[in-house]
């Protein structure tokens, strides 16, 4: 008998215990994989892209607060910026150009954000990448411009079934029972073509048409034509590049600067979003901890497992050894059959692992706009096979000198 | 024995170094100041207190008073018109004086006599490596002496 057949026949005589070690590894592989890939494709969600925005103009608050708001429609504006305020941050010599916005109005749990219609034309959400509505790019109809047009980003066109020319009521805040502007309804005119980031998730109308609405009464409708007293939530900041594609490093005199003010600070996300991580990066490594115990535990069921099977097939390994075969083959028959279950245990555990991504990422889409792909190779995915291989053979160690030493008379005489 | 709990303290190891490595950095980086301007921070008084930042660039001394602490990136504006300086520089023994005057910052919303920002220039400036100067400013509603040590800064705790 050729010894891989020899392994496997082995391995079926007790395929119970083998498949719980395979199943047992599995998971905790899969669970390693699956963390290792949803940590890494978050921190480059919100680390990395820094969703094409330099810097965000806000009013004072938490800087965090303010940038989950503006790039990510989370939470709520902590208050308002003097659109004169903004005028003189748009005159720095650092400053290239900005985009102002006003967030706070939602439709149906998505965000309705009022911005200048540069917006879909100069904006970059993600580094040299500009909105679309061309129906080739998945995009449709065409950008505002009358008070009573509205643009809808991809997300929340397909879950609130948008057509060109419906009309909607904006909500006057971002919490349910907030009250709706009833004798305020709005035509949807374009969507824009999925981008992969949170923009696809909001509503957006034109900063005059948030202004001129009826439910906002004559001070906020004077805002439409006074710029003393207008106001916005923040605005997208272009900071100018120096030799090399770099930032400026005169943003940081004009962040010192601005947060000393009164009313507004700077944000720069991608100094932001990092310390995000900082506070809540213990809870990866709290479950990359747990999942490496599993993996652990998986391997030590291994261990144990192979040791209770070399007890009750002491016998027919004596016997084998009358039948011709030496210390090696069975030392070997042993540990092949360990690395055979790790090997098994960690592709199912590889496969399971993107699977539970692929799962996650559907969920992630819909609840935050992000991008999320179950394809997105790890280190770990790189690094998982060969560790459980190695482990695997540490594991195998022990049983198989055991059968190496195996005493061959010992073992045959009769039980009773 | 040895055999039993070789494997249990190799892993105690394992798990203690990677636990203790990001308390060290923790504690490195509670102690550290940053100058906002890319300047050197003098205390004034003490470092709780406030700095006096200050940066050369070519014959022209910018300093800017800021808060104590960790709030060295908060402006503390101060009600002098003017701060006049005792240089000294390395080797000589007569100080030589020069004039800061306040320079508001629009965007910081500040003004004449409400500034945390002040210049000075001189001809004898330019090029200069490290020199110490003193004087003396209303911060925080009090009168307290100034101690510039450039460019390694001043720290007297």
């Amino acid at each position: 008998m050729r010894f891989p057949t020899l392994v496997l026949k082995s391995l079926r005589q007790h395929w119970l215990s083998t498949a719980l070690a395979v199943v047992s590894i599995g998971l905790g592989v899969a669970l390693l994989v699956a963390v290792a890939s949803l940590r890494e494709q978050t921190h480059r969600n919100f680390v990395q892209e820094g969703l094409g925005v330099d810097a965000v103009l806000g009013p004072k608050g938490s800087p965090l607060q303010i940038t989950l708001n503006a790039l990510y429609h989370l939470e709520e504006m902590p208050g308002k910026v003097q659109w004169t305020y903004y005028k003189k941050v748009l005159g720095d010599e650092v400053v290239e150009s900005g985009i102002p916005f006003i967030t706070g109005h939602s439709y149906a749990g998505f965000r309705v954000n009022a911005l200048d219609e540069r917006f879909f034309t100069e904006f970059e959400y993600l580094p040299g990448r500009h909105f679309s509505f061309r129906p080739e790019d998945g995009g449709r109809g065409r950008m505002f411009a009358a008070l009573d047009e509205a643009v809808a980003g991809a997300e929340a066109a397909r879950e609130l079934r948008i057509e060109l020319g419906q009309t909607f009521n904006p909500t006057c805040g971002v919490n349910p029972g907030d009250p709706v502007h009833a004798n305020d309804a709005i035509r949807f005119v374009g969507v824009l073509a999925p981008t992969g980031t949170p923009h696809d998730r909001a509503i957006y109308i034109s900063l005059k048409t948030f202004y001129t609405l009826q439910g906002h009464g004559q001070d906020v409708a004077d805002m439409a034509v006074n710029e003393e007293h207008r106001e916005i939530s923040g605005a997208y900041l272009k900071i100018r590049r120096i030799r090399g594609g770099a930032m400026h490093p005169g943003i940081q005199d004009l962040k010192y600067n601005v947060n000393q003010s009164a009313q507004a600070q700077l944000v720069i996300p991608n100094e932001v979003l990092p310390r995000l991580f900082s506070i809540i990066g213990w809870v990866d490594r709290v479950l990359l901890g747990i999942a490496l115990l599993v993996t652990a535990l998986a391997l030590l069921f291994l261990f144990v497992a192979l040791v209770s099977a070399l007890r009750e097939r002491r016998r027919d390994l004596a016997l084998l050894r009358c039948l011709g075969a030496t210390r090696r083959t069975v030392f070997g028959l042993v540990l092949c059959e360990s690395l055979f279950i790790s090997t098994l245990g960690a592709l199912l555990g590889l496969a399971v692992g993107h699977g539970i991504v692929a799962l996650a990422s559907d969920y992630i889409r819909v609840e935050t706009g992000l991008q999320f792909t179950s394809a997105y190779v790890t280190q770990a995915d790189l690094y998982v096979l060969p560790a459980v291989l190695v482990l695997g053979a540490v594991a195998g160690l022990l049983p198989s000198v055991q059968a190496y030493r195996l005493g061959v008379l010992r073992n045959l005489t009769p039980i009773s | 024995m040895f055999k039993r709990t070789l494997p249990f303290a190799c892993f105690y190891a394992a798990f203690a170094l990677g636990c203790g490595g990001n308390e060290k950095a923790h504690h490195e980086h509670e102690g550290e100041h940053h100058a906002a301007h890319g300047g050197c921070l003098n205390a004034l008084g003490t470092c709780e207190n406030g700095h006096a930042e200050a940066k050369l660039e070519g014959d022209v001394l910018m300093v800017w008073f800021v808060g104590g602490g960790s709030d060295t990136d908060k402006a503390v504006r101060i009600p002098d018109g003017e701060i006049t300086l005792a240089v000294t520089i390395g080797g000589e023994k007569k100080a030589r004086t020069l004039v800061l005057t306040s320079k508001p910052n629009e965007l910081a919303e500040e003004k004449e006599g409400d500034c945390s920002r002040f210049e000075g220039k001189a001809d004898w400036l330019r090029g200069m490596t490290e020199f110490v100067a003193t004087g003396r400013v209303t911060f925080k509603g009090k009168p307290q002496d100034v101690r510039i040590e450039y460019p390694k800064g001043y720290d007297p705790d």
